[in-house]
């Protein structure tokens, strides 16, 4: 086996006794033919040396880099739509704290919440944080909508998506005027998912109504 | 000396024909960045489509750096939507969350408040004085989409200026010595 691996390894070596001759440069070339390459030497070279320059290698690359990298995350983006969330909530109004008129004629209240929800559906591989925030909405002789952000949070990954908390209002609920007294409130848990990178979506889910005291307190 | 000597032996022997058509592929450039800038707006329906996060107000949901593209469209804005908006008085758009929204009758046109998720206060002192509502005009879009690290080649550029004319030298001088 060894025998083997030296005569296979020699051989090629003694196959001429004479070491080929070393070509002098340009020796197969005639004397017009020299002439001729002296003269177009300069735009070939060029050429040639510009094909696979730094530069140009750098450019393809990134481009190449730069295109896969949107690809991927346009895709990361797509993927988002194959989930199909389904969180559960409750939120419950456990106490009217107080319940008056500001000096400058607004109603005012602050009551104390109970909200318990379940969102961790909502998470997927490309998301970054859920904001999730509680809104009363009702209506009034003026304005058709009202909607008063009560209580939010962000949401920084799955573990923490199943909570429970019990709160007074985090915002100030105060109407556009004097309307408060005996209104019927929804309670809207809405959410907004943030993703790592690509299209945002938001979702709510309408709660139970909440009726204020007719007094204030 | 090589490379240098090259460059200058490429630029005086530009022909008249070869300027031209890289005068052509230059402007070519230009416009179709600038149909696409236009496209956008027409699109998004945004007098600008795409802006880049300057503060740390809306952390951790967008990062200084990051990219927003924006959307603009008739429907009203409801609470939870992040906004960009101009306040009288200051220069740069803010973008903030939505957290109140109260919406006239007879109008149509909503009042907004909005607050920055990293902010303990709502945005009532970064208002113009004695404005406590933003309204339609204020508002040039609402964020749709996000892309992170994007813009911090805008940032870079706009606090060291340098960089940017260093930048538009290197390529000019690319586009002037260009051979194809």
């Amino acid at each position: 086996m060894l025998c083997d691996l030296f005569t296979h390894r020699l051989k090629p070596v003694f196959v001429s006794s004479k070491p080929p001759k070393k070509k002098t440069k340009n020796a197969h070339l005639s004397l017009s033919d020299q002439k001729l390459q002296k003269i177009t030497r300069r735009i070939p070279k060029e050429r040639k040396k510009k094909m696979h320059s730094f530069g140009y290698r750098a450019n393809a690359l990134l481009t190449f880099a730069v295109t896969i990298l949107a690809l991927m995350c346009a895709m990361a983006s797509m993927s988002d739509n194959f989930n199909t969330p389904s969180p559960t909530s409750q939120v419950q109004v456990l106490n009217i704290n107080w319940f008056q008129k500001q000096p400058n004629g607004n109603d005012e209240v602050s009551m104390t919440l109970n909200i318990s929800a379940d969102l961790q559906s909502l998470f997927t591989w490309n998301t970054k944080q859920v904001f999730v925030f509680l809104a009363a909405e009702y209506e009034t002789p003026k304005n058709a909508l009202n909607q008063i952000s009560l209580w939010d949070g962000i949401i920084p990954s799955q573990e923490h998506a199943k909570f429970w908390i019990h709160t007074s209002n985090k915002y100030r609920f105060v109407d556009q005027g004097s309307n408060l007294r005996g209104k019927e409130f929804n309670l809207t848990l809405h959410w907004h998912v943030m993703p790592k990178t690509g299209k945002m979506f938001a979702d709510k889910m309408v709660m139970s109504g909440y009726r204020l005291p007719q007094e204030y307190r | 000396m090589g490379w240098f000597g090259d460059t200058v032996d490429s630029i005086k022997s530009i022909q008249i024909r070869h300027a031209l058509s890289q005068a052509v592929s230059l402007g070519l450039i230009v416009t179709s960045a600038l149909i696409i800038w236009k496209g956008l707006m027409l699109m998004t329906g945004s007098e600008s489509p795409v802006v880049v996060v300057l503060s740390e107000s809306m952390e951790p949901g967008f990062a200084r750096g990051d990219i927003l593209f924006l959307h603009m469209s008739k429907d009203p804005i409801r609470a939870g939507e992040i906004v960009v908006f101009n306040v009288d008085g200051r220069i740069i758009p803010i973008v903030h969350r939505v957290i109140k929204v109260h919406e006239r009758k007879d109008t149509g046109e909503d009042y907004v408040l909005t607050k920055g998720d990293n902010n303990s206060d709502d945005d009532r002192i970064l208002y113009a004085p004695g404005q406590r509502w933003l309204q339609k005009h204020h508002i040039m879009g609402r964020a749709a989409g996000f892309l992170p690290y994007v813009g911090w080649v805008t940032i870079i550029m706009t606090e060291k200026p340098i960089i940017k004319y260093i930048i538009i030298g290197a390529l000019g001088l690319l586009v002037i010595t260009s051979k194809d």
